[in-house]
C-alpha cells in the first residue's frame, strides 16, 4: 500500500481535472426546467388576463385596453346571482362534505367499530371516479325521473326530494368531496397519540364524550385544512351544477363559464375571461390561507406514520349501529349510483314501472366498441394517461430535485410556480390553453391533437405529483447526494445516478396517481377536444348534452372498469398504495 | 506541497456568526482535528472546505488550487475539488453494492476497468472488507459501513481527506478499535486529513494538532499534549478533561511561585506564572485526576493541603469519582483511593494548577466600582 504515499496520487488523478465552472450543464438544465415550467403554467393564464382587459376577442385585430369587462361582470345580474348561488353551494357542500368525512374518519380511525378496513376502502372509492360519472349515477337513481325517485313516488304519491335545487346539489357535491376530508383526517388520526384518549377514559369520560372532547379537537388542523380544500373544490366543480343545476336554471360560476364560454353560439370572451380570472384569484387567496395554516400544522396532515394502533375508543352498544350507519351511507350514496350505471348500460330502458330484465340489450356495449369516435376516446384517454403520467412524473421529479436539492438561485419561486396550478380550475386551464393556441401561431399545429390535452393535463397535475414526490425526496438523506458531489459528480450526474434511482418508489406512486386522474379528467378537455382527439370525459359530456343516457352509462362503466383494473394492477404489481 | 490554507473564513446564518474570521493551515500529511461542542462552527468550517456550504468571506486554498475566494467571488463546487469526505451517517448509496459504491468515483475519473478493479480490491483489503464487495449497505453492520465509507473515499486517492465524526455512530468498544485503525491507515497513506469531532478523547488520540473551537472561533491550536497540559483558556480546560475551575486572588509573586488566596478559603501556591495583565483576580483550573487525597494527617500543614467535605461518591471501576466541597467551591476528584470518612484532606499539586485571568465582566464591575 506504499504506493498511496509515493506520489502516485497526482499521476493517478491526472485525468481528473476540474472543469471550468461558468455555465455548466447542471445550471443549464435547472434554468431550462424553470423556464419551461413558467411557460407551461403562466402561458395559459396570460391570454386570459390579457383578454379580460381588451374590448374584443383575442383573434380579432385592433384591441383597445378597457375595464369594460370588469364593469359588465360586476353589473351583470346573471353573474351576481351566480356568485351568490356559488357561495351558498360551496358553503353547504363544504359543511356536508366535511361533516361526513370527519365522522367517518373518527369512526374508522379511532373506534372499535366493526368492518373498519372494509368501510375505509368503500368510502375512499369516489376519489378515483370522476365527479361527472358520480353525477350521472345519482341522476339515474335519484334524479327527477330516477329509478328510486319514481319508485318512492309511486308509493307516496309525491316526489320525495328535488335534487334540482341548491340543497340537492350541495348534498351530492358534499358526498363527492367527503372522501378527501376522510383521507386527510384519517392520516391525522393515525398519527395522533392514543394515550390522550386513554387518559380521558381513565378520568371517567364516556366514549362519546372522549371523542367529542379529545379526538375531535386534535383533528382541528386537519379539519380546517379540509374545509378550504372542499370549499375550493366546490367553487370549481362543474359536473354536479351542470347535471343538476343547469336544467333547473340554477347558474353557478363554473356552469356560466361553461355555457357562456363553450356552449354559447357567440361566446363573450371578454366577460368569460374576467370571470375566470376572478375565480383564479379567489381560489389563490384561499390556498394562500391554507398554506399558512399548513405551515403551522404540517404534522397533522402527514400521510403515513405508525402502521397499526394498539388501542381504540370502545363504542360499546353503538358498535353495530355505527357500522350500519356508515354502511348504509356507502351503499346509498356510492354503491347504488355506481351500480346503476352498469345496469343502465346494459338495458335500453330503465324504469321502476317495468321490469328491467325485459330490456337487456347489447346495443351500448357494441356501440362503445364499434363507433370510431368511442374507440378513439378510449385509446386517446389511455395514451394520454400513460404517457402523461410517465412524462409528468419525470418532469415533476426533476422539479422537486431542483427545488429541494440544488443551489438553484430561484428554487423558492420555482416551488411557487409549480404549485400555482392548484389555483387554476380545469375549465379555466382548458380555456387558457385554447386561447394560447389561437394567438400563438406556432402552437397551431397542436390543435386537435392529443398532445395539447396531454400538455394541459400535465400542467394541471404538477401540484398533485409534487405532493406525491417531494415528501419522499425529503426523506432521502442529504449526505447521499452531498457525498456524490464531493466524490466528483456534478449536480446532474448526482441526480441521475443517486437521487432519481432512490426516488423510484415515490415515482411509481406519482405515476399511478396521475394516471388515474387523467382517466377521470373531463374539465380540462372541454375547450381542447375536437373530433379526432376525443377523450372519455369529453365524450361523456357530449352524450349527456344529446340526452343519450345509455351511452353515458356505457362510457362511465368503461371509465370505472379501466380505473379499477389499473388500481388493482398497480397495487399488486408495484405495491403502489392509493389514498395514503 | 498540498497544504490546506484557510484565511479569514467567515460564515453567518441570519444573525449568528457560525464561523468568525478563522485562519488555519494544515500541513501536508498532517492529521488536524477541529474539536468543539455542537454549534461551535466546526461542521460549518468542514462544509466550507468541502464546498457544501458557501462561506460569506475569506479564502480557502489547497496547494495552488483556490477553492474559495470571497474577494474574487471564486467558488469551486464540491465536485471540482478532488477531496474526500466521510460522513457521520456514512452516506453509502443504498441502491448500490459495495463494489458499485466504490466504482462510482473511479468511473467519474475515467479510470480504466482493469485499474479500477485493482484499486477496489486494494482498498477493500486495506479496510479489511474484501469479502463484502457484493453486499448491499443495509446488509452490513455499522462498523463495516464505516469501513466501506472510508474505502469509498480512499479509492480515488483524494488530495485531502475530511472526516465528519465518522466514529460517533459506533458503540464504545468498536469506536476504540476503529480509532487505532483509522490512525494507522492515515499514517500509512499519509493523506492530509481534517477531522471533526466533539469527542475530546478521539481528538487527543488521533491528532497531530487540535484546533479547539468555540463560538465560531479557534480558541486554541496546538498539539494534543499542549492542549491537555496547557489549556489557553478556562473554556479549553473545561472542555478537554473537564477541569475544576474556581476563582481566587493573587497575594504575591516571587521567584517563580505565585501565592493565591482562594475565594473558598485557604491559600494555594503554584509555579504557574500569573496571566499577563491580570488585575489580580484569577481563575484556577485543576484537573480532577490531579487532585489527591492526603492519606496521612502528617501532610496537614504543608502547602496546598485543604480540608474538604465529601458530598457524593461514585465508583467508576478502576477509579473513584468524588464530589467534595471546599468552602463554597465544589470540586470533582478522580482518584484511585478514596477515604471512607466524611471529612478528608486533599492535596492539590502545585504544578497541576493553570491560571487564567478572571473573566471580563467581574473585572469591569471592579473598574466601575473603583470609578465610583
Amino acid at each position: 500500500m506504499a504506493q498511496f504515499a509515493d506520489g502516485t496520487t497526482d499521476q493517478a488523478n491526472a485525468s481528473f481535472r476540474p472543469r471550468s465552472f461558468g455555465i455548466d450543464r447542471s445550471t443549464l438544465i435547472q434554468y431550462a426546467l424553470y423556464a419551461f415550467t413558467i411557460v407551461l403554467v403562466l402561458g395559459p393564464i396570460s391570454p386570459i388576463i390579457y383578454q379580460s382587459f381588451v374590448d374584443r376577442p383575442l383573434y380579432d385585430t385592433g384591441q383597445q385596453y378597457t375595464l369594460d369587462n370588469y364593469v359588465r361582470l360586476l353589473s351583470s345580474p346573471v353573474f351576481l346571482e351566480a356568485i351568490w348561488n356559488t357561495l351558498v353551494f360551496a358553503l353547504l357542500s363544504t359543511l356536508i362534505g366535511t361533516s361526513i368525512g370527519v365522522i367517518a374518519a373518527i369512526l374508522i380511525g379511532r373506534t372499535n367499530m366493526p368492518g373498519r378496513r372494509f368501510l375505509s376502502g368503500l368510502l375512499l372509492w369516489p376519489i378515483f371516479i370522476s365527479h361527472l360519472v358520480m353525477a350521472f349515477g345519482w341522476f339515474i337513481v335519484y334524479g327527477p325521473a330516477g329509478y328510486i325517485t319514481l319508485m318512492i313516488k309511486s308509493v307516496l304519491g309525491v316526489e320525495p326530494w328535488n335534487l334540482y335545487s341548491l340543497g340537492g346539489m350541495s348534498l351530492i357535491a358534499g358526498v363527492s368531496i367527503a372522501p378527501l376530508t376522510f383521507l386527510y383526517c384519517s392520516a391525522s388520526t393515525a398519527l395522533s397519540e392514543a394515550t390522550l384518549e386513554d387518559a380521558a377514559r381513565t378520568c371517567g369520560s364516556g366514549p362519546f364524550r372522549t371523542l367529542w372532547a379529545v379526538t375531535l379537537p386534535l383533528l382541528l388542523p386537519a379539519i380546517f385544512y379540509s374545509i378550504i380544500l372542499n370549499f375550493t373544490g366546490a367553487l370549481e366543480m362543474l359536473a354536479i351544477p351542470l347535471v343538476f343545476g343547469e336544467p333547473a336554471g340554477i347558474n353557478l360560476f363554473a356552469t356560466l363559464l361553461y355555457t357562456q364560454g363553450f356552449a354559447a353560439a357567440r361566446p363573450d370572451y371578454g366577460i368569460v375571461s374576467t370571470a375566470a380570472l376572478f375565480l383564479i384569484i379567489v381560489i389563490f387567496l384561499l390556498l394562500t390561507l391554507q398554506r399558512r395554516m399548513l405551515r403551522n400544522s404540517r404534522r397533522f396532515v402527514t400521510v403515513g406514520g405508525k402502521a397499526s394502533r394498539p388501542r381504540t375508543v370502545e363504542l360499546g352498544l353503538f358498535r353495530w349501529p355505527a357500522f350500519l350507519l356508515l354502511f348504509a351511507y356507502a351503499v346509498i350514496f356510492i354503491g347504488v349510483p355506481l351500480g346503476i350505471l352498469f345496469l343502465r348500460a346494459s338495458v335500453s330502458v330503465l324504469t321502476p314501472l317495468a321490469p328491467f330484465w325485459h330490456y337487456f340489450t347489447s346495443r351500448h356495449i357494441v356501440a362503445a366498441f364499434s363507433y370510431e369516435s368511442n374507440i378513439r376516446a378510449i385509446v386517446n384517454t389511455l395514451v394520454i394517461a400513460a404517457l402523461g403520467a410517465a412524462i409528468g412524473t419525470f418532469f415533476v421529479a426533476m422539479i422537486t430535485v431542483v427545488v429541494h436539492r440544488s443551489q438553484f438561485r430561484f428554487h423558492r419561486s420555482f416551488e411557487y410556480v409549480a404549485l400555482l396550478p392548484r389555483a387554476i380550475p380545469g375549465l379555466v386551464a382548458s380555456m387558457g390553453f385554447f386561447y394560447a393556441m389561437v394567438i400563438i401561431p406556432p402552437m397551431g399545429w397542436l390543435r386537435s391533437t392529443i398532445w395539447i390535452l396531454m400538455l394541459a393535463y400535465i400542467m394541471r397535475f404538477i401540484p398533485l405529483a409534487f405532493g406525491a414526490l417531494s415528501p419522499s425526496l425529503m426523506q432521502i438523506g442529504k449526505e447521499l447526494d452531498s457525498s456524490a458531489r464531493v466524490i466528483g459528480a456534478d449536480w446532474w450526474r448526482t441526480t441521475r445516478t443517486i437521487v432519481l434511482p432512490l426516488m423510484k418508489p415515490a415515482m411509481f406512486s406519482s405515476f399511478a396517481l396521475i394516471f388515474v386522474f387523467c382517466l377521470k379528467e373531463y374539465t380540462t378537455a372541454v375547450f381542447l377536444f375536437t373530433p379526432g382527439n376525443e377523450v372519455l370525459g369529453a365524450s361523456l359530456l357530449l352524450y349527456w348534452a344529446n340526452g343519450n343516457m345509455g351511452m353515458v352509462a356505457m362510457l362511465s362503466t368503461v371509465q370505472i372498469i379501466l380505473t379499477m383494473f389499473f388500481i388493482y394492477g398497480a397495487r399488486s404489481l408495484f405495491g403502489v398504495k392509493f389514498g395514503g | 506541497m498540498v497544504q490546506l490554507k484557510i484565511e479569514r473564513l467567515t460564515k453567518t446564518f441570519g444573525t449568528v456568526r457560525a464561523v468568525d474570521n478563522i485562519d488555519l493551515t494544515v500541513e501536508e500529511g498532517e492529521f488536524l482535528t477541529l474539536l468543539g461542542p455542537s454549534g461551535c462552527g466546526k461542521s460549518t468550517t468542514l462544509g466550507a472546505i468541502a464546498g457544501l456550504d458557501r462561506p460569506d468571506g475569506g479564502r480557502i486554498t489547497l496547494g495552488d488550487h483556490v477553492f474559495f475566494d470571497g474577494a474574487s467571488a471564486t467558488f469551486v463546487p464540491p465536485e471540482g475539488r478532488d477531496i474526500g469526505l466521510v460522513f457521520q451517517s456514512y452516506a453509502l448509496w443504498p441502491h448500490m453494492t459495495v463494489r458499485k459504491n466504490l466504482e462510482f468515483p473511479l468511473s467519474l475519473r475515467k479510470v480504466p476497468a482493469a485499474e479500477r478493479n485493482r484499486r477496489i480490491e486494494e482498498v477493500l483489503d486495506l479496510v479489511e472488507m474484501g469479502d463484502y464487495a457484493d453486499r448491499y449497505p443495509f446488509a452490513l453492520s455499522g462498523g463495516q459501513q464505516q469501513r466501506v465509507a472510508l474505502a469509498r473515499t480512499l479509492v480515488y486517492r483524494p488530495r485531502l481527506l475530511l472526516l465528519d465524526e465518522p466514529l460517533s455512530n459506533l458503540d464504545a468498544k468498536l469506536r476504540e478499535r476503529a480509532r487505532l485503525w483509522l490512525r494507522d491507515i492515515q499514517s500509512r497513506i499519509s493523506v492530509t486529513t481534517v477531522y471533526v469531532t466533539h469527542d475530546q478523547t478521539e481528538a487527543l488520540a488521533l491528532s497531530d494538532r487540535i484546533a479547539v473551537m468555540s463560538g465560531g472561533r479557534i480558541v486554541q491550536l496546538a498539539s494534543p499534549a499542549a492542549i491537555y497540559h496547557a489549556p489557553a483558556s478556562p473554556f479549553v480546560a473545561d472542555f478537554i478533561g473537564s477541569a475544576n475551575i474556581f476563582s481566587g486572588e493573587i497575594l504575591h509573586v516571587e521567584q517563580g511561585t505565585t501565592r493565591l488566596q482562594l475565594d473558598g478559603g485557604g491559600t494555594l501556591v503554584t509555579p504557574s506564572p500569573p496571566p499577563e495583565g491580570t488585575s489580580g483576580k484569577v481563575m484556577i483550573a485543576v484537573r480532577p485526576e490531579k487532585i489527591l487525597f492526603a492519606r496521612d494527617a502528617a501532610r496537614a500543614g504543608t502547602e496546598n493541603v485543604f480540608e474538604v467535605d465529601i458530598e457524593a461518591r461514585s465508583f467508576l471501576g478502576a477509579r473513584h469519582m468524588v464530589l467534595a466541597r471546599l468552602g463554597a467551591v465544589a470540586l470533582r476528584i478522580e482518584c484511585e483511593w478514596e477515604p471512607g470518612t466524611q471529612v478528608a484532606s486533599i492535596h492539590i499539586p502545585a504544578e497541576a494548577c493553570v491560571l487564567f485571568d478572571a473573566p471580563a465582566p467581574s473585572g469591569k464591575a471592579a473598574a466601575v466600582e473603583e470609578a465610583a
